[in-house]
């Protein structure tokens, strides 16, 4: 029960409070661009799936390397291999397994593997604390993993609900969605208080 | 005079391609997480530009370098693990600048080796040759640098009122949401805004004073030949 209670603590926190694109400004390339809920359901479902299963081993990696302190530096490269290892992995099975995923997001699936969002979320989960526990470690990267999806969601319907207001040209595009980005990050900041991500 | 001044923007455009003109940060939308948080101070852009000097433009050379020899699954992969073992002497360099960097840059540091900025410019290597490929990961970083300092020198101005922990205003109000991700976010929004502008701005300059032109000199051909029929 406090396996699970935990779990869902830290996953709320980084689903909601701690939101990767929201509060620490952690995007993939080609967040922006037009896509299809079903197409963000499955791009968030796969880096989902990824951090999830780097967790695992992530976790003992950040154990380990935190009782020495001369390793301290290789824990971003360690997390890197780790994270290309488990994007192969899943490259591979989605390439033998599903064919039809595969033909979908087949050439954009290398970005969404190996990213800020990815790396970012391992390395913070491992910044948290030096004696968190698994449980925490683990509900963190998923919730990362899925308010990260809930954002590009966000993003989405806002694009939606631009296309059909007048904005100003020159706002138009990136400008336009930096500053909902900012006006949203202001809003999960009331609940998170006055203080720098790190 | 207005058409020559029409020919020297774009001729300054067209040389400032990635710095000026289709910027990464404020054009792309790329590398943001290191545009948006980093540059609350400008030691912390400072920090960030030079650690992308020493990962960033190697990697994209060595990738104009070994162009073709990995599909793009490879590419995601080889590329990060070198900017990322580039990252480490990075950091002892970085570390000189301020004592206490890696606190306030946090994760945010790492991220250098798996930015979105990085994964597009090896992208555009692939096409170009090593010498056109160090051109364009300096210009690229180029124009990522100046777009954090100047939004790290507005943020620190506006944030705590000092520069590079100089204090410079006294007795002013401060503004603690300018250091903030949101502050990043709507600086850096407004600020791609506010570039746009000034770009459209010259551009419609140029066409309308290249139209005024256009009716000037027809105007003067219509009497010059006017007066010939007359004579």
């Amino acid at each position: 029960m406090i396996f699970l209670s935990e779990m869902f603590a830290a996953f709320i926190t980084a689903m909601m409070l701690e939101n990767l694109l929201f509060a620490r400004a952690i995007d993939i390339p080609g967040l922006y661009e037009k896509r299809s809920p079903q197409q963000i359901l499955l791009i968030g479902s796969i880096l989902t799936a990824i951090i999830a299963v780097c967790s695992v081993p992530a976790y003992f990696i950040n154990t380990l390397f935190t009782s020495h302190a001369a390793f301290v530096p290789y824990m971003t490269l360690s997390f890197l291999i780790l994270n290309c290892l488990v994007f192969l992995g899943s490259y591979f099975g989605i390439r033998r397994f599903a064919p039809a995923v595969f033909a979908q997001i087949g050439n954009a699936l290398p970005f969404y593997g190996v990213n800020c969002a990815t790396l970012g979320t391992l390395l913070i989960a491992a910044r948290l604390s030096t004696n968190i526990h698994f449980s925490s470690f683990f509900g963190y990267c998923l919730g990362s993993g899925v308010g990260f999806t809930c954002a590009m969601f966000v993003i989405w319907s806002m694009r939606q609900s631009m296309s059909l207001s007048r904005t100003p040209k020159a706002f138009r595009g990136l400008p336009i969605t930096l500053i909902y980005l900012g006006i949203l990050s202001l809003s999960l900041f009331g609940l998170l208080g006055n203080q720098l991500p790190s | 005079m207005n058409l020559t001044f029409a020919r020297k923007y774009y001729r300054l455009l067209s040389k400032t391609e990635g710095i000026l003109y289709q910027n990464p940060l404020l054009a792309l939308g790329l590398a943001l997480p290191l545009a948006v948080i980093p540059s609350f101070s400008i030691t912390g852009a400072v920090a960030i530009s030079l650690a992308m000097l020493l990962c960033f433009v190697p990697t994209v050379f060595l990738a104009s370098l070994l162009r073709g020899r990995f599909s793009t699954a490879g590419q995601v992969i080889v590329y990060p693990l070198v900017s990322c073992l580039l990252l480490i002497p990075a950091g002892k360099l970085v570390s000189w600048i301020s004592p206490l960097i890696f606190d306030t840059l946090g994760v945010y540091f790492s991220l250098i080796c798996v930015n979105s900025l990085l994964m597009f410019s090896v992208g555009q290597a692939q096409k170009k040759t090593p010498f056109a490929a160090l051109k364009l990961a300096l210009r690229q970083w180029l124009g990522a640098t100046l777009v954090a300092l100047v939004l790290g020198l507005i943020r620190e101005l506006t944030g705590s009122g000092s520069v590079w922990g100089v204090t410079l205003l006294r007795n002013i109000p401060r503004l603690p949401v300018a250091q903030m991700a949101m502050g990043g976010f709507i600086l850096m929004g407004f600020f791609a805004a506010l570039c746009r502008l000034i770009h459209r701005s010259i551009l419609r300059f140029t066409i309308k004073s290249g139209a005024a032109l256009d009716a000037a000199a027809l105007a003067q051909n219509q009497e010059n030949s006017q007066g010939g029929e007359d004579r």
